[in-house]
């Protein structure tokens, strides 16, 4: 290159600096987006893998069906691969607070792996002294420094497993455990784990640790979710699987010994419970016998009175008459006197025998207690109760009798009072008449009383006496069956799992993944676009400087400077551009993206941004490879004309007839202006074919963006209005009594705003089909018929609606995707991981259904899965309440109440959260705005350069500003047109293919775009054009008429 | 007062600090329907002044009366409906629209005018009655020359302004294409400026204004215009 052409090359640069930077920008545009989008899941993935190595995270997670123990835990650590180990306990249990009761994770506190990071307060030092998460303090209203109690969440006792039940939090802390604000799941409570605490190794009571968290040699400087890491990880893992046999049979031995001590602790907590249920049946039973003697002492009062009455008035009546009658009276009385006193000492002695037995049975029940089986427990305390009843009803038979003993005695009395016949008598006789008859008026009232006292409690008796059978029978069964287990305790087995068992690792990796999707995509539609268009920039240039190259060509110049000088400004304009764009966009993109995801993985700590320099490489080298090729096939092109032909005015492209011409009815009806435009979109078909894609990319990007948030609160909308009819779910207490639950029951009716109820069995479980498997719920109704009113079962498409049978189950559709299973097929459960497997069931429908998995059978068919009876343990209730939250704070007020959620509560926080995914909408109308404008500007721009002289000349002729915009717009507003129908479609597909990876497996999105957002992403692109249009006004304007009068230079 | 009076116009151009004159105090007039030849050298201001004569340009000062109104006090506005309605240009370099036939090219000026004529019939005036669908790069320069003057008689302009018509055309073409301007003017009544730099012309118009440096050099009045058949060049 000659000192002359470096000049011009740098004057070049100077005089076309729109055209320099116009093509720098595209070129950083592109690669930003292409880089940054690309670095954007390794970004994820670094930021999780330091969060992890941060806190020492384990490698391998080591569980045993029957704990690991220190021997275990040093067996581990003599593996050559591990390099640490460390062995931890962990529980759930529940919290209770303000009504509810929080599902708790209770964890121990590690030395070296799975550090807890503290953000406020201090670790732990005492076994009482615990470290409680965020969400912990939020779902309890708990602050640092409160004192918290956990209670059971099952039929085994907390000591089992804890030293204590209260601790005070003395610190707020995360782990890399849990990333995000899901805790996973549990058998307690809800089945959904809330929050979970930190407490000291010592304040755990199991004999064997839980789990062995293990580090494997080698793994920090690896990221955990790249391959590599994978093999050092398998290795290990097999290497502890290798000893897991030998260790297993040690641990089986001491277990047997420990089984004995067990056995001992529940039989002990079933004589408790046995004691206890009989002391509220006898209880029951005082009740019952009590109102009985207050009844007949009542009745004898009743009965002393009316003789009494009786007395005076035959007294009164017969006195004259009666005075032989009185002699008789008064022999009957001395008889029945003696009678009566005989009867009394009968009786007494009955009494007395009574007495005797009772004593002695009791002694021989208290005796043989622990040898009895439940219904001779009761069948014993029966006969002694009755034995009670017989001589509480000699007690009051000895009552009634001193009280027939008092009455002969007055009865003598009267008859002597008679025979000797005293006025006084007579005054006594008629005063005993009148207070008779109040007394007998008195006493029947006290009578009725008395009565409706004992009617209730015999009531009350009945019921306690079954409830109290049915219960010892209940804990009976159970007890056994803990005998049984214990008893039949396999050889313990481990699991040993990488990191995969943890959630948030799992559904972190999925996400990035969705991430790379999208990025497979989006940044090629913008790298694209920037390669066209400096491409067509680059054709231009040439163009224009046909009569330069010609000159250059003409004064002994050779090809490959001329060449070399377009090529060199393309390359120029697009290394800076390259530069600039690879470190904007793999600065700020993965970052925002990470930042934004953080919202949902709060416990990511760290941020990592790698320096991606392969994307940034590549991003450069292709946009270098488009922009130089560009340069070098026009100047090429040009070059090969001689320089006489350059020197000439190249001749303008050829306006030609167009196909639709051959339309006459049509083309006739056209004014010229618009047979001008059409025609040249034809002519000009590059710009078309340009202008189209921009459009298409741009109202592409808006439908995906609106999308998104549509098909988000589509699937809100569609699960908790048309799926779930029920408006709130009620979690009960496992372990409630039968009375406990009739109770509730009742009381649920009485509060106003609940219209219905149903109960279900709601359990976790592990659906498998083959080798793949899927956390589900399990929803088992009382019974099936009513469950229509609460949940929609149908299909999506056939709105088909299916139910359960006592052979087949139903399941939700994004469950049947995942497993792989149709209709027809089978598929089996567990309760966990390590549990065993259950026999499978039929699938008879699929049904739609947005989020988690379900599936549905009946009480016949969990039986014959699981070979129990379902418990319980929810209420799903239909409400038409107007304040939800007073409606749910009045039902958690009952005691066998654990958690109350209402779903209109829930919908709205699920919007809440989606509404985040503003944030993606946002980005999307940002990228469409910046496509739309870049290219549109311009392809706008070269457009009116390209027809100065045909525009000047149209304002020679007299057009009007607006006049010419028209002339020149009209075509743009075609190529939008078409721009706008192929981006309906190319936003269509792409919507449907970004909603696809971005779903999680337990989420199942709508791919419906909303008609509005059409609307809205037609409005936002046809804004956008109006924009570039605007501004290309103000250059239309600037055209000077002079250029008319000029050569095309 | 003469149909056109130009009367001291001065056209300064600033490029930077140097000032350059390119018409200083020039003036003439020109009655209506005069053929009119304004001949001088390159870069005497001959172009300045059609440009600014046909509103396309303003003057620095001075001012130019068409038909009694001084075209100098016009505005942006007013300036752009003159040239609609009351100028016809014909440009060296016919600036036709390629991707418009010659019909239609006619008629981008036609659908403008208040009192157009029929376009068809003012190409088949001008000699292209069959060529009215055929495309500009279809054309001859001649005939291309043909379709601008078309379009610029279309609309019935007060004055027609051509800025070297003949300067892209062979010989034989550029005669018949000066022809066409000569008979149209004294067929048509239309007042005609044409401007060239070719001095042989001159004995063709009604009035030469020759031009140098800016400023008149001479005005001759030819009482016999030479039909432009019988001049050579």
């Amino acid at each position: 290159m000659t000192k002359s052409m470096r000049k011009d090359f740098r004057r070049e640069i100077i005089r076309s600096f729109t055209r320099f930077l116009s093509i720098l920008l595209i070129v950083a545009l592109g690669v930003a987006f292409f880089a940054g989008i690309l670095s954007t899941a390794p970004a994820m993935r670094a930021s999780a893998d330091a969060t992890y190595d941060g806190q020492n995270f384990m490698d391998v997670c080591v569980a045993g069906t029957l704990g690991i123990t220190d021997r275990d835990i040093s067996e581990i650590s003599k593996i050559g691969d591990v390099q640490d180990a460390e062995g931890a306990y962990s529980a759930e249990f529940l919290c209770p607070s303000n009504g509810a009761q929080v599902v708790t994770a209770v964890l121990s506190l590690t030395d070296r792996i799975n550090l807890v990071k503290v953000s406020e307060g201090r670790f732990p030092v005492s076994y009482d002294e615990c470290i409680a998460d965020a969400q912990f303090l939020e779902k309890t209203g708990h602050q640092l420094g409160d004192k918290i109690t956990l209670i059971s969440g099952n039929s085994d006792e907390l000591t089992d497993t804890l030293a204590t039940d209260t601790y005070t939090i003395v610190g707020i802390g995360s782990t890399a455990y849990y990333l995000s604000d899901d805790r996973g799941n549990t058998d307690i409570g809800n089945g959904i784990v809330d929050a979970f605490l930190i407490i000291p190794k010592e304040a755990f009571t199991l004999k064997a640790y839980t789990k062995a968290f293990v580090k494997v040699n080698g793994t920090d400087a690896l990221n955990c979710f790249s391959s590599k890491y994978d093999k050092l990880v398998d290795n290990a893992k097999n290497n502890i699987s290798s000893i897991a046999e030998t260790r297993c049979l040690v641990r089986y031995d001491e277990f047997k010994t420990e089984s004995v001590e067990l056995i001992g602790t529940a039989q002990a907590r079933f004589e408790t419970q046995k004691k206890r249920a009989m002391d509220q049946f006898e209880q029951a039973y005082q009740t019952l016998s009590d109102s009985q003697s207050a009844l007949d002492i009542v009745q004898s009062e009743l009965d002393g009175y009316q003789q009494e009455v009786e007395d005076a008035k035959e007294l009164l009546d017969t006195r004259e008459e009666n005075i032989p009658n009185s002699k008789q009276q008064l022999e009957e009385a001395r008889k029945t006197l003696a009678e009566q006193e005989a009867l009394y000492n009968t009786t007494s002695k009955q009494l007395q025998n009574n007495q005797e037995i009772i004593a002695k049975m009791e002694e021989e029940l208290r005796q043989n207690a622990s040898k009895m089986s439940a219904d001779e427990y009761a069948d014993a305390a029966f006969s002694i109760y009755s034995w009670k009843a017989t001589g509480q009803f000699y007690k009051s038979q000895l009552d009634a009798i001193k009280l027939a003993i008092d009455q002969a005695n007055r009865r003598i009395d009267n008859a002597q009072l008679i025979l000797e016949g005293s006025p006084e008598a007579i005054a006594d006789a008629r005063q005993k008449l009148a207070d008779g008859e109040k007394n007998i008026k008195q006493a029947q009232h006290e009578l009725n009383t008395k009565q409706a006292a004992l009617d209730k409690a015999k009531e009350e008796y009945e019921l306690s006496k079954s409830d109290v059978v049915e219960e010892l029978n209940d804990a009976q069964a159970k007890l056994d069956s803990y005998k049984q287990r214990i008893e039949s305790t396999p050889v313990p087995t481990w699991y040993v799992t990488g990191r995969e068992i943890v959630d948030t690792y799992a559904s972190f990796d999925n996400d990035a993944e969705g991430i790379s999707a999208i990025g497979a995509v989006f940044p090629i539609i913008f790298f694209l676009v920037a390669a066209l268009v400096s491409l067509t920039t680059m054709t231009r240039m040439v163009e224009e400087q046909r009569l330069l190259i010609g000159t250059f060509k003409a004064l002994g110049y050779n090809k490959k400077t001329i060449t070399g000088k377009y090529i060199l400004y393309a390359l120029f304009a697009t290394l800076i551009g390259g530069i600039v764009g690879a470190v904007v966009g793999e600065a700020l993109i993965p970052s925002t993206v990470v930042q934004t995801y953080r919202i949902v993985y709060m416990n990511l700590t760290r941020i990592i941004v790698p320096v991606n320099i392969p994307y940034a490489v590549i991003a450069v080298v292709i946009s270098l490879v488009c922009t130089a090729g560009a340069a070098y096939l026009a100047s090429r092109r040009s070059l090969k004309e001689v320089p006489a032909e350059l020197m000439r005015e190249q001749a303008p492209t050829v306006g030609k007839k167009i196909g639709l011409e051959k339309h006459e009815w049509f083309w006739m009806r056209l004014s010229f202006s618009q047979k001008a435009a059409l025609r040249n979109l034809v002519r000009y078909k590059k710009r078309l074919f340009m202008t189209v894609f921009g459009v298409a990319g741009c109202v592409a990007l808006l439908l995906v963006g609106f999308g998104i948030r549509d098909s988000v609160s589509s699937m809100t909308n569609n699960q908790f209005s048309k799926i779930w009819n029920y408006q709130g779910t009620v979690t009960i207490n496992e372990n409630i009594t039968r009375t406990q639950r009739r109770h509730l029951l009742a009381n649920l009716q009485t509060i106003e705003g609940v219209t219905d109820y149903l109960q279900i069995c709601r359990k976790p479980y592990l659906a498998l089909n083959g080798e793949k498997q899927q956390d589900v719920y399990l929803i088992v109704p009382q019974s099936v018929e009513p469950m229509a009113d609460y949940i929609t079962l149908q299909s999506r498409l056939g709105h088909d609606e299916y139910l359960p049978t006592d052979d087949s189950i139903v399941i939700t559709e994004k469950l049947a995707n995942m497993l792989g299973a149709s209709v027809g097929d089978s598929i089996s459960f567990k309760t966990s991981e390590n549990a065993t497997e259950s026999a499978t069931v039929k699938i008879s429908g699929i049904v739609e259904n947005y989020l988690y998995h379900y599936v549905y059978m009946t009480p016949a068919v969990y039986r014959n899965l699981f070979g129990e009876i379902p418990n319980l343990n929810t209420l799903l209730i239909r409400t038409n309440a107007a304040d939800d939250a007073a409606l749910a704070a009045k039902i958690l007020e009952n005691n066998e109440v654990t958690s109350v959620t209402m779903n209109s509560i829930t919908a709205q926080k699920v919007s809440e959260t989606t509404s985040r995914l503003m944030i993606i909408v946002f980005m999307m109308i940002g990228s469409a705005a910046l496509l739309a404008f870049v290219v549109l500007y311009n392809l706008n721009n070269i457009n009116i350069t390209e027809r100065r002289r045909e525009l000047a000349t149209l304002k020679v002729l007299g057009y009007r500003p607006d006049e010419v915009e028209k002339y020149v717009f009209r075509e743009n507003t075609i190529m939008m047109f078409i721009g706008i129908l192929i981006g309906i479609v190319l936003g269509i597909v792409l919507h449907f293919f970004v909603m696809k990876s971005v779903e999680t497996d337990t989420m199942m999105f709508g791919k419906q775009i909303k008609w509005y957002s059409f609307l809205i992403s037609i409005a936002l692109t046809a804004v956008f054009s109006a924009i570039v249009n605007f501004l290309m006004s103000f250059k239309l304007k600037k055209i000077d008429m002079i250029e008319s009068t000029k050569s095309n230079e | 007062m003469a149909f056109i009076e130009v009367r001291n116009v001065t056209k300064t151009y600033k490029t930077g600090e140097i000032e350059l004159k390119a018409v200083d105090e020039i003036g003439f007039g020109i009655d209506k329907g005069e053929f009119v030849v304004i001949v001088g050298p390159s870069g005497a201001g001959k172009t300045t002044i059609l440009n600014i004569l046909g509103g396309m340009d303003t003057a620095t000062s001075g001012s130019i009366y068409v038909d009694n109104v001084d075209i100098t006090k016009y505005n942006e506005n007013q300036l752009t409906s003159y040239r609609r309605d009351d100028v016809g240009f014909v440009f060296q370099f016919y600036n036709l629209v390629g991707n418009l036939t010659a019909l239609e090219n006619v008629e981008l000026s036609t659908q403008l005018a208040k009192n157009p004529m029929d376009a068809a019939n003012v190409l088949k005036e001008v000699g292209l009655s069959n060529r009215l669908d055929s495309f500009p790069s279809q054309l001859s320069g001649g005939e291309q020359q043909r379709v601008a003057i078309a379009r610029a008689l279309a609309k019935n302009p007060k004055l027609l302004l051509c800025d070297e018509p003949t300067g892209a055309l062979d010989y034989i073409t550029g005669k018949s294409i000066l022809k066409l301007l000569q008979d149209t003017c004294r067929e048509k009544g239309v007042t005609v400026i044409v401007i060239t730099h070719n001095t042989a012309l001159a004995p063709m118009a009604d009035k030469v204004i020759k031009v140098k440096n800016g400023r008149v050099d001479k005005l001759l009045l030819n009482e016999k215009p030479t039909p432009v058949e019988y001049i050579e060049w």
